[in-house]
Formats: structure tokens, C-alpha cells, sequence
């Protein structure tokens, strides 16, 4: 009697065991670095981190050596080298394939160490992807203060840069009379800037939109945030002031 | 979609019916079918050429003809016999269970008649060139799809058969012929097992973890309907009739499975041949030697990953088969979970211990199988579509050590709590294999914007018609409308180049005498009409490496929209004279090159 009691109990560890093994291996397993989305992947490798639509056009690319930090307005790169890069720890790998499965939030991270003139630094870029919004987070952290962030967004071609006080900008030698039917159809008030010279205030969010009208992106501003357009080469440049610090993290948020 | 469901019973039923004038035998009748079926297509083929007459009429009488003949006999021997089937509870049970997997977990978020199998494709391409009466034994012969002869065209033959008696399209018969499949290896592992040991625990074991294990790499069982699926399950099911079937009948099986899928057949007539012959001579005086000899055996196959890798000379693809063995060992994984390695030591220690000689069969060849598949060989893994079988046996035997001596409930209890981690586990993988399938909140490799394109070709295009876009838009269509491409997804790397060099042009006479060029390599000979398919997928190709774009492995695998800038040049070609806009919708347009 006691000898199948302790045979029966020896099996219920083992059949648990079993199970256990399984499971934890299906939440340990490393989520993968490249996320599918239906508008297009996410991915995060040491090589960046990039946003890509389901044509392959890529329209958010980060990385560090071409990611940069101002300090009052002149421009750096946020590291000059990358010595190297890792995804996250075996914890948050267990959180992130938790959420990814039984909440559908989907992210990947990436987190680069190495330095610059001023000394080393290590800057971690993640998206979260749930619904249509993707959140873009950098953590950065370097050896010297810094005022703002910059982040670049690529603007397919052929799309239109408008917000949501009814401004379509465009720089200087793009207003054309398509460009002017367009913004008639649209509702919209056409505003010429220089590449250099930022977006008026006021507007809560940058809308893009494509030739037959319809919303392609739609990226919510920071109060204080000021935007650039370089419409030869379809970028929209973000500049997002924080307090002087050397360590910051920021979100980006664009609806797809 | 009700329809396509009872056309698609048609692909086991006919050759089933067909074969019971030679036997009885459920199992010995359908291979009988199955060859009866292979012969007469190529008779009639041959006969409607010289009588032209109608091929798809000429087998469409006989063929129904029969079968109802058969059917009537087959319903009043039942009747005469009072001898209904009752299925056991445990069946019902595990159908219930297994349908319950498939469409809430699989087929979730995948409605009718959108798949996940990439190679059905190149079989609805080649079963509706055969319902057209084109038929050769070389599957190289009939369509430049195929780059290598891997089988003959027994599997499509079958596949016509429904697509010649109910004139529907195949897409959505293939739908419910997938289901089938899984259905029927669910059954097969349950029946194998419970022939072989007798116990209902065994076999409902055996056939929870065919069920829940998806073979996501290569193999593709049982969740694909493929030749080398369809192969290894027809061998279970002989395995499971062995004792009951003649020579004479085994030769005739053995030859619709070799050429059925003539490297996986062969390696199913071998473990055929070693288990008749072995239950004839009697030879396995000492089992457990044998157990050592074959662990060994798969022990430096599986050695031999470390020293050298062996790839197919001459095929392109054939090197992105041959995985690392961390790789393969990676998908072993995914597919059981980690703790199922514990279930197979346990059951091959029980097997071991004990004097069932059953146990020791089965766990040679799944030893042997498991070894032969993780050899360094390029597409070796597809051998694991039958090891499968006798691995999951192995681990049910394994499993049932532990619950069997438990009280009843406590059975009830540890059979549920292997159901969900087992559920778990098939959830996780088959989330990683649809993951870059996603477009429009569906798990898909085709649209429905995309079918549509391709019934509108199939209605108003005809044999003259040649078709040309990315390999993965020309696979598609092809096999949607029997249209005519250059290789499908397999194009030559001629095609590739030339498509490549139109890439980013706008001048359209340059594009067009590119396109013109792209001729199919078995009939060069100029076709009438020409058509030019542009969508999303086919600028997601141009915007690949160029490497990428001269390899037949990289596929855009998900449809796509056309962004703006596709649009752009959609509207160039459509104001330009040499294209002439024939049918376009939010994926997809065809240009007529004039």
C-alpha cells in the first residue's frame, strides 16, 4: 500500500516534470528578433533596428552610429562605435513571449553598448507593437549631457506630409498643381518650409498620407517636440527636447 | 464550401471503390485503386489523343461509373451482413478533440479556401494540366514548375479526380483534403497502436501526440496533404495489416508508394520489407542487441553532422535543407517540447525492460528513422514524416508507463494534463510557422483578391496564354487559373536576370522586349498572348538583394498591398502603348503585352 502510494506520487512528479519541462521551454523560448505585423515586420538585429512596410519599403531605421543626440543644436552621432549588441535578459524574454501569446502584443529589443568622443554609452531601442499603434522606445544612456533626441522617419514616395490643424507642408519647389489639387481635395492648407527650419506649433500630430488621400501613418508630437521635413530625401526629422541628462528614454508612437 | 467538402471524400473514396473488384481489404483496396487509376490515365490519355474525344469525359464515365457500381455492392454487402461499423468511443473522442485543435488553433484565423501549404501549388498546377489530358510519367516533362523528378504523377492523378467529377476548383477542395489528412493520422497513429499492444490508453496516447505535434520543418506532418504525408501514412496503415495481406498484394502496394514519392516510398518499402520478412523468419532472437545495434547506427548518423555536410549537387534549394544539426535538434523541440524527451527515454527504458516484442519494432525504427533524419543530407529530414509515427509511439509507450497503476482519476487527471501541454506546445509552433503569414488580420499565403485574379484568368485566358510575374505571383496563379509561367517559383535564373533588369525602368519598350524574351523551357514555341501580373508581391520581390532575387528560396510567402509608389508605376504601364490594363484590383493588375 505505501510502496504504491510512493509509486504513484513518483509518477505524478515525473508526469509534472514533463509538463513543466514543455512549458517553461515554450515561454523561454527566445522570442524571435523579427516581428510580423500586417502592415509589414519589425525587425531588431545587431545590424538595427527597422520598421518595414508590407513592400518592403523601409520607413524607420535606428541605429546608433546614425541615430543622433543635440546638444544645444549642434548635432552627434549618438555612438561613433559599436563594440557590442544583445537582446534582452531570460526575464523579460519570459514577459515578452507571455504578452506575445496570450495578449498579442507583440516587441523585439535590441541594446547596443560602445562609445564616442566623449566616452562610452549604451542605447536600447524596442517596439511594442498592439492594434495598429507601434511604440518606439530608445533608452539612451552616455558619458555626456544632452538637450534633445533626434529620429528619423522615411516618408514613402509619392505621400504627403499634413497634421492635424490642416497643414500640408512641403519645402521649397514641391508645390505643384497636383500638389495644389491635392490639398484642394484634401481640405488642406499648403505651407512651404525650409529643410531647415522646423514645423509651426500647435499641431498634435504629424499625419501622412498617400497620393489617393488615405491616413498611412499618424505619429502623436511630445509638447515641445519640433519637426523637419527634407523632402528630397522624403524624411521627416523629430527632435524631441528632454532635460539635460546624460541617461533618457523616449517613446515614439506611430499608428499604422 | 459544402460541396468542395463532399468532392474532397472523393480522393480517398473513388480509388478506395475502384480497388474493392480486386479485394476486400480496406487498406490492399485503395492501393488497388489508386494503380488501376494511374494505369487507365495513361491508357485514356493516349486514346483521347487518337480518337480526340474529351479526356476529362472519357475518364469522368468510367471512373464514376465504377465507383457507383462498386458503392451499390459495397452498401448491400452491408445490409446483407448487418455488419455496421461502430466506431470505439476513444475514436470519437479523439476526432472530436483533434477537429477541435485544427479549426481553433490551426485553421483559426485561415478560413475556406485559404491554405498554409506552399507545395500544394505545384500539385494544383500539375492535376489541372492532367485534367486537360497531359500526362507523362516525368513530372519534368509535363511542367517547368518542376526542376527535379521526385514522383510521378500518381499523387495529382488522384487530386484530378475530384476536379473531374464535380468541375470545381481545386483551392477549396484542397481545403477539406488537409483536414482529411490530419484526421486520418490522428486515426492511423490510434489504430497502429492499439494493433501492435492492444491497450486503448496506448493508442489514444499515441494519437494525442500525432495530433499536437506539427512536423513544422520539411516534413509537414500530418497537417500538409503532400506526396511523402500521404506516403507514410498509407505505409502505417499497411504496417498495421501485415499479417493479413499476401505477397502478391504487398508488391502491388509497394509500388504505388515508391512511385508515389520514389526516395521517401523507398525508405517506407524497406521498413515494409524488414517487418514482413522479420514476422515471417521469426529472426529477432535478440531483440535488445538489435535496440543497441540500431541506437548505434542512428547515434553515428546523427556523429556524423560534426565531420561533414552533404548537399544535392546541381539543385539550388537543396543547400537551405540541410540544416545545422543544433537546428535540427531546435525543431525536434518546437515540435514535442523539451519534456517529451523524458517521455521517449522512459519508454525506450520500458521498452527495453520488457518482453513485448512489438515495443522493440517499433523502437528500432524509430531509432533508425530518427537517426536517417538528422543525417547531414540535404532534405533527410522529410524521412522524419514516417519516424514520427514510430517516435510517437515510442513516447505514448513511455507516458503510458507512468499513468498506467495510477487510480482512474488520477489517469483522467495526468491524460489531461499531457493534453495541455501538449495543446501549449502546438500553439507556440504553429504561432512561429504562420508568423510571416500574416496580411489583413489572416494567417495566409494567398488573398482573396488574389483568387480572384486567378478565376478571372481562368475564364477568359486559355492555352495560348503565357503568364509572367515574381516567382511566388506566378506559382499562384498558375495553379489558380492553368495559366502557363516560366517555372512558377522555381523560374530559371535566365527568367530571374531579366526580371531583375526591368526593375526601377520606366521606359516601357525596354520592358516589354525584356518580358518577351522569358520563354517556358518545355514549349518554346511562341504563345498568342502574353500577360504581365504586377502587385504587391511582385514589388516586394524587386525591393529583395539581387541575391535574393537569383535564389528559388526566397519568396515573398504572404500577399501584399500595392503601396503608392507601386501604384505609380501600375499607372506609367497602364498610359504606355506597348501594355494594355486588362484586370486589376487592390492587389494585383494584369497588362496584356501588346
Amino acid at each position: 500500500m505505501k510502496s504504491s502510494l510512493i509509486s504513484a506520487i513518483l509518477k505524478v512528479i515525473i508526469l509534472l516534470t514533463i509538463g513543466s519541462l514543455s512549458i517553461v521551454y515554450f515561454l523561454l523560448k527566445n522570442p524571435a528578433n523579427q516581428i510580423f505585423i500586417p502592415q509589414g515586420e519589425i525587425d531588431a538585429t545587431k545590424y538595427g533596428f527597422s520598421l518595414r512596410t508590407s513592400s518592403g519599403e523601409q520607413f524607420l531605421f535606428g541605429f546608433p552610429l546614425n541615430d543622433f543626440y543635440y546638444h544645444g543644436f549642434s548635432k552627434t552621432h549618438l555612438l561613433d562605435k559599436v563594440l557590442e549588441s544583445k537582446r534582452g535578459g531570460v526575464g523579460e524574454e519570459l514577459l515578452t513571449t507571455i504578452k506575445s501569446v496570450f495578449l498579442n502584443e507583440k516587441s523585439v529589443k535590441i541594446s547596443f553598448w560602445g562609445g564616442n568622443h566623449d566616452g562610452n554609452g549604451e542605447i536600447i531601442y524596442r517596439a511594442k507593437y498592439s492594434g495598429n499603434k507601434i511604440e518606439v522606445e530608445k533608452e539612451i544612456s552616455l558619458s555626456k549631457n544632452f538637450d534633445a533626441i533626434g529620429q528619423a522617419i522615411v516618408v514613402c514616395s509619392g505621400c504627403f506630409v499634413a497634421d492635424d490643424k490642416e497643414r500640408l507642408y512641403l519645402n521649397q519647389g514641391f508645390l505643384t498643381q497636383d500638389v495644389v489639387e491635392f490639398a484642394t481635395k484634401m481640405n488642406l492648407v499648403p505651407l512651404i518650409i525650409g529643410e531647415n527650419q522646423f514645423f509651426p506649433s500647435g499641431a498634435s500630430k504629424i499625419i501622412v498620407l498617400n497620393g489617393d488621400g488615405k491616413t498611412v501613418m499618424q505619429i502623436p508630437t511630445y509638447p515641445n517636440e519640433q519637426v523637419l521635413l527634407q523632402g528630397g530625401w522624403n524624411i521627416l526629422e523629430f527632435r524631441i527636447p528632454v532635460q539635460s541628462a546624460k541617461n533618457v528614454k523616449i517613446k515614439q508612437i506611430i499608428y499604422l | 464550401m459544402i460541396l468542395d467538402f463532399f468532392a474532397s471524400l472523393s480522393f480517398y473514396v473513388i480509388p478506395y471503390l475502384i480497388g474493392r473488384f480486386f479485394t476486400k481489404n480496406i487498406v490492399i483496396s485503395w492501393f488497388a485503386g489508386a494503380l488501376s487509376l494511374f494505369i487507365v490515365y495513361f491508357g485514356l490519355s493516349q486514346i483521347a489523343v487518337f480518337l480526340k474525344i474529351n479526356f476529362a469525359l472519357s475518364v469522368f464515365i468510367p471512373v464514376v461509373g465504377l465507383s457507383a457500381i462498386s458503392f451499390i455492392r459495397l452498401l448491400v454487402g452491408i445490409i446483407k451482413s448487418k455488419n455496421f461499423v461502430k466506431p470505439s468511443k476513444e475514436i470519437i473522442f479523439m476526432l472530436i478533440f483533434s477537429s477541435l485543435a485544427y479549426f481553433l488553433i490551426w485553421k483559426r484565423n485561415t478560413p475556406y479556401p485559404l491554405v498554409l501549404n506552399w507545395d500544394m501549388y505545384e500539385h494544383l498546377t500539375l492535376a489541372n494540366l492532367i485534367t486537360q489530358g497531359k500526362l507523362a510519367f516525368l513530372s519534368t516533362k509535363l511542367s517547368d514548375t518542376f526542376t527535379f523528378n521526385s514522383y510521378s504523377p500518381m499523387f495529382q492523378i488522384l487530386l484530378s479526380i475530384p476536379k473531374i467529377i464535380f468541375q470545381r476548383n481545386l483551392l477549396g477542395i484542397y481545403w477539406w483534403l488537409e483536414f482529411w489528412q490530419y484526421l486520418l493520422t490522428v486515426i492511423a497513429s490510434f489504430w497502429f497502436a492499439k494493433r501492435l499492444f492492444g491497450d486503448k490508453l496506448i493508442a489514444l496516447l499515441s494519437a494525442l501526440i500525432s495530433a499536437l505535434v506539427f512536423e513544422s520543418a520539411v516534413a509537414y506532418s500530418p497537417l500538409f496533404l503532400i506526396p511523402q504525408t500521404l506516403v507514410s501514412l498509407l505505409t502505417v496503415f499497411l504496417i498495421g495489416e501485415l499479417k493479413n495481406i499476401k505477397f502478391r498484394f504487398l508488391v502491388l502496394a509497394a509500388i504505388v508508394i515508391v512511385i508515389m514519392h520514389y526516395i521517401v516510398g523507398l525508405v517506407c518499402v524497406a521498413v515494409l520489407g524488414c517487418i514482413y520478412w522479420g514476422q515471417n523468419k521469426n529472426i529477432l532472437k535478440r531483440p535488445n542487441l538489435a535496440i543497441l545495434a540500431s541506437f548505434l547506427a542512428a547515434s553515428a548518423l546523427i556523429f556524423v553532422n560534426f565531420k561533414a555536410k552533404w548537399d544535392i549537387l546541381g539543385i539550388e534549394e537543396a543547400q537551405h535543407f540541410n540544416f545545422p544539426l543544433w537546428h535540427k535538434l531546435g525543431f525536434l523541440a518546437d515540435w514535442y517540447g523539451v519534456g517529451l524527451t523524458v517521455g521517449f527515454i522512459i519508454g525506450l527504458v520500458s521498452i527495453i525492460r520488457s518482453k513485448d516484442l512489438n515495443g522493440k519494432i517499433v523502437l528500432i525504427f524509430a531509432l533508425l528513422l530518427l537517426g536517417l533524419s538528422i543525417a547531414p543530407f540535404s532534405y533527410f529530414l522529410k524521412f522524419y514524416v514516417l519516424g514520427g509515427y514510430f517516435v510517437n509511439i515510442v513516447i505514448a509507450l513511455g507516458l503510458y508507463a507512468v499513468l498506467s497503476g495510477l487510480p482512474r482519476l488520477w489517469k483522467i487527471l495526468g491524460f489531461s494534463w499531457i493534453a495541455l501541454f501538449l495543446v501549449l506546445t502546438f500553439y507556440k509552433n504553429q504561432i512561429i510557422y504562420k508568423d510571416p503569414l500574416h496580411f489583413n488580420n489572416l494567417e495566409t499565403q494567398l488573398s482573396f483578391e488574389e483568387i480572384k485574379a486567378g478565376e478571372w484568368l481562368s475564364k477568359n485566358r486559355n492555352a495560348n496564354t503565357f503568364l509572367i510575374s515574381d516567382p511566388s505571383t506566378q506559382y499562384l496563379l498558375e495553379a489558380l487559373s492553368g495559366v502557363n509561367t516560366q517555372g512558377g517559383a522555381y523560374m530559371n535564373l535566365e527568367t530571374r536576370l531579366k526580371l531583375i533588369s526591368i526593375n526601377g525602368s520606366f521606359d516601357p519598350i525596354f520592358i516589354k522586349n525584356k518580358l518577351l524574351e522569358i520563354k517556358d523551357e518545355l514549349d518554346e514555341t511562341a504563345y498568342k498572348e502574353a500577360i504581365f501580373a504586377v502587385g504587391g508581391r511582385y514589388f516586394a520581390w524587386q525591393n529583395l538583394s539581387k541575391k535574393e532575387k537569383e535564389s528559388s528560396f526566397y519568396n515573398i510567402w504572404s500577399p501584399r498591398l500595392t503601396s503608392s509608389e507601386d501604384k505609380t508605376f501600375i499607372y506609367f504601364l497602364s498610359k504606355s502603348s506597348s501594355f494594355k490594363l486588362i484586370y486589376t484590383n487592390d492587389e494585383i493588375s494584369l497588362f496584356k503585352i501588346i
